[in-house]
């Protein structure tokens, strides 16, 4: 069995006089050695506290945090084996570049050449040579984002913590760093913890992914077990896009569900989960999946709005006094539908996927 | 509840984890505690005791006293009213316009917060009252400057650069972007400036307002040498301690100086302060265009170096009168007060003052520093009250510092463990510290709300304590805001003079009593010769503080990313 390096149990965390504000409400989450998990969710979720809480910045209402087994919650953030790489870089603007990375080490009063092995290794890893002696406010977005790595790297942590790091780089440099970063991490094998409210990121990034909805994990799981079994609403509207059609269980039989689906019966394996006949559920259905042609078919519409993105076109396709959302990978000259065109959705059965619809 | 208690034990003791923090916390929680709570609590019981009951008879069935607290109202108004124009004007031609000079003006808009409390007020006396060089021999009129016209004029002058500087700065971090929205929607510059920069300088100029009045309610030189009849509680309460010796009727007359000025200042500071309508969307976009109107213009500019001329001219014509045989009657030059000062009976003034406030500054600072820390990066219970107690040295008016101390210090303490310390240099350098701490507390605690905190957590994510990362990152981002306070610190100790009165012997003089002294009997060209000398002193000290504190990496710009 694989050793857990982080572990925290039923994490609360309020702010305010009387406790108004619970950011983080019953957080529990188990981070095995070498690990990369994200918590992701929208702005306000609670992801950020709850890194805070691990790094000890801020201190648990209530609730444990333990590493390897010995809880750490009374721990001041300069005690723990952590290292933080934080959104606005936080590099010292009155030191270099080699002092910061440097400043680590020099606080635990290590000697100075093996202080300029390490630092002239990480610069090396980081692709920062020669850029030991320029300050921070000489230095570009993307290498500033670099040196606030190597300032974590250099100390070896156990748990390496993230807080939306790309978020101020632009598109271009935010896909080459999300590279960098997972293959250092996956070469280093450190622990980490990682906050972002970019799905792409990660997705792209984790071995798991945490979705966080109003300071509790909505689920948990690999980047396709959260794409492909959305386990609420939430997650599955969070994470890509989703069309969700009102509908109701018509009956349930021999390990089969009939649904309508706009007036068409529509059939799915039980295995998509208990529903009791005239249960109210969503249908739900990825914009990808759904296929529009001029041929006849069962679901007619007529598409409201087209918008063509190089490569991919998104229509919005109103059917059955509903607008169902529809992406079309590589568009050929046939698949361009201009707006007012009458066309066929295909919904095809496996596509869809089935989430209750509470009261 | 119990839960409510657990939490705040377990902050404590993070806090007390935090060591040399934790030492810190005591040292200052203790100091303001014994020497700003406790000064005045002894007053309030003095004034609440049986005794006092039938002072309060006395004094507040006597007209005068009523008269007294009346023109003392009269004058926090007309003071801060004119001041308050004045400082806007100078920030409006210092920000808004292109004119020449502007560097000039700076300056003088802030000159009189080194100068002597009694400079103003003498070359006013000189220049403008009976036998005044402007008024009789220039304009033979024969004009009685004393009383509450000399006491506004003077004060305005005076105090004046708290509005400038709060004003300029509100003004320059205004959102260019918004009046150019005004603009661009069709406003007139005029409707402009009515409708959307005036009400976003509303709090800038109601704090500015409020402390011009606190200020001048608090001062005791002006009212003394330029108030003539116009009795102000301060010059009452000074002739109630040095005239009467009644230690009652000063408590007594403290309080009622005490409650006006403690609800104005905390007006000002909890609920005019916070409402801030300057960067609320974050970074301004862009400069400030100037107003290039010539209508607006050039008269603005009239009236600014008018005035400035005019501030030129009472701080220049002191110099005059410290060189002069009899000031503005014999202009005849002459050493012989400045031999007075630096060599005769002046000398060890000039010296005792000195070190005293050298003393002090850099324990007000210090203190200052760690107080504004605490408050600032750290939640403890509590902490609303170290930050209320830390300002309280400022809406203190000095007089009343002063007689706390002598209430609280008169005799020894805890069984003679704590000494007597009127008498004393300490009680001086303590009186000093008091005054300035809160003027360090505020400086430290608006720099510190400069740094992004995520530099510090960065630091401590790095494995560094508390005090490592104060000193290695904390400091040197703020080390200029640092020495402002310490200027500050030093430049308003040796200036102080309504707090110390009371406190001074013969065995430590101080310069400001000194100057009152000189004043008082008429030798104005001795008086002159100690404020140009005082003036040179903070002078030359701000110049030593800038060589050796100060060298601004310029990463100091760069903080906020």
């Amino acid at each position: 069995m694989e050793s857990t390096t982080l572990v925290l149990d039923n994490l609360v965390k309020t702010f305010g006089r009387r406790g108004e504000v619970r950011a983080v409400n019953g957080l529990s989450l188990e981070i095995r050695q070498g690990e990369f998990v994200t918590l992701l969710g929208p702005s306000g979720c609670g992801k950020t506290t709850t890194l805070r809480l691990i790094a000890g910045f801020e201190f648990p209402t209530s609730g444990r945090i333990l590493l390897d087994g010995k809880p750490i919650n009374d721990l001041p953030p300069n005690k723990r084996p952590m290292a933080m790489v934080f959104q606005n870089y936080a590099l010292f603007p009155h030191m270099s570049v080699f002092d910061n990375i440097a400043y680590g080490l020099k606080v635990k009063r290590q000697p100075a050449d093996a202080i300029r092995e390490s630092v002239e290794i990480v610069m090396q890893l980081m692709n920062l040579v020669g850029l030991g002696g320029r300050m921070p406010h000489q230095l570009s977005g993307g290498q500033q984002q670099r040196v606030s790595l190597a300032r974590a790297l250099v100390m070896q942590p156990q748990v390496l913590l993230f807080d939306e790091p790309l978020s101020n780089l632009d598109a271009k440099l935010r896909v080459q760093m999300r590279v960098e970063i997972r293959r250092l991490q996956q070469r280093l094998g450190i622990t980490t913890v990682y906050v972002t409210h970019d799905q792409a990121e990660a997705m792209s990034l984790s071995d798991r992914i945490a979705v966080i909805h109003d300071g509790q994990i909505e689920q948990i799981g690999t980047p396709s077990e959260i794409y492909q079994h959305p386990a609420s609403l939430f997650v599955a509207d969070f994470i890509g896009r989703a069309n969700f059609i009102e509908s109701v269980v018509q009956g349930r039989m021999d390990g089969r569900m009939t649904f309508d689906l706009f007036g068409h019966p529509l059939i799915l394996p039980a295995s998509q989960g208990e529903f009791a006949a005239g249960e109210p559920v969503y249908l739900v259905i990825r914009p990808e999946a759904v296929r529009v042609s001029r041929q006849e078919g069962r679901y007619a519409g007529e598409v409201k709005q087209m918008v063509y993105l190089g490569s991919t076109v998104e229509y919005e396709v109103e059917t059955h006094d509903q607008f169902i959302a529809v992406v079309v990978y590589d568009p050929q000259q046939g698949d361009i539908f201009e707006e007012g065109s009458r066309v066929f959705l295909d919904l095809p059965n496996e596509a869809f996927h089935v989430l209750p619809r509470g009261q | 509840m119990s839960e409510f208690i657990t939490l705040r034990i377990r902050e404590y003791r993070r806090l007390a984890q935090d060591g040399v923090l934790a030492v810190g916390l005591l040292i200052s929680l203790g100091f303001l505690g014994l020497f700003v709570v406790y000064p005045l609590a002894k007053i309030l019981s003095v004034s609440m005791s049986s005794e006092a009951v039938a002072v309060y008879q006395r004094l507040l069935a006597a007209r005068g006293t009523w008269r007294v607290i009346l023109n003392t109202l009269w004058m926090g108004l007309g003071v801060a009213s004119v001041g308050t124009l004045l400082g806007f004007l100078f920030a409006f031609v210092q920000v808004k316009l292109d004119v020449p000079f502007k560097r000039f003006f700076n300056l003088i808009g802030i000159l009189p917060v080194i100068s002597p409390p009694f400079a103003v007020a003498m070359s006013t006396i000189v220049l403008f009252g009976r036998s005044g060089l402007i008024t009789k021999r220039l304009l033979g009129l024969r004009y009685d400057i004393y009383g509450l016209d000399g006491l506004i004029l003077v004060m305005a002058i005076s105090f004046f650069p708290v509005a400038y500087l709060t004003l300029v700065g509100m003004m320059r971090a205004l959102d260019p972007s918004l009046e150019e929205a005004a603009v661009n929607l069709g406003a007139s510059r005029w409707r402009v400036f009515r409708t959307v920069t005036l009400p976003m300088l509303t709090p800038g100029l109601a704090s500015s307002f409020l402390l011009l009045f606190v200020e001048a309610m608090a001062d005791l030189a002006n009212p003394l040498l330029i108030g003539g009849n116009f009795t102000v509680l301060a010059s009452r309460i000074y002739l109630a301690i040095i005239g009467e010796y009644d230690l009652h009727a000063g408590a007594v007359l403290s309080l009622i100086l005490l409650l006006p000025s403690l609800t104005i200042f905390f007006f000002q500071h909890y609920w005019v302060s916070r409402r801030s309508y300057v960067s609320v969307t974050g970074k301004p976009a862009g400069h400030h265009q100037p107003i290039r109107s010539p209508w607006v213009k050039w008269p603005l500019f009239a009236l600014c170096l008018l005035i400035s001329g005019l501030i030129v001219l009472m701080y220049g014509f002191i110099f005059v009168g410290a060189v002069t045989k009899v000031w503005g009657i014999n202009y005849g030059l002459t050493l012989e007060h400045f031999h007075f000062v630096l060599f005769g009976y002046g000398s060890r003034a000039m010296t005792d003052t000195t070190l005293l406030a050298t003393i002090a500054t850099p324990v007000a600072g210090l203190m200052g520093m760690l107080i504004a820390f605490l408050v600032v990066r750290r939640q403890f219970v509590g902490r609303e009250l170290v930050d209320f107690t830390s300002v309280l040295g400022l809406a203190v008016p000095g007089t009343v510092v002063g007689i706390g101390f002598i209430l609280a210090f008169n005799q020894p303490m805890w069984g003679g463990l704590f000494p007597k310390l009127t008498g004393t240099a300490l009680i001086i350098i303590l009186a000093y510290v008091v005054r300035c701490i809160s003027g360090s507390v505020r400086t430290g605690v608006a720099a510190l709300q400069q740094v992004d905190t995520a530099m510090e957590e960065a630091s401590a994510s790095l494995g560094a304590s508390s005090v490592t990362t104060f000193r290695r990152i904390t400091m040197p981002l703020i080390r200029p805001a640092f020495l402002t306070g310490l200027i500050y610190s030093f430049a308003r100790s040796m200036t102080s003079l309504s707090a110390i009165i009371f406190l001074v012997t013969p065995r430590w003089r101080i310069m400001t009593a000194q100057i009152l002294n000189e004043a008082e009997t008429g030798r104005f060209g001795n008086a002159a010769a100690y404020c140009v000398v005082l003036i040179a002193i903070v002078l030359s000290a701000i110049g030593l503080m800038y060589a050796g504190v100060g060298s601004t990496t310029g990463a100091e710009r760069l903080i906020k990313t």
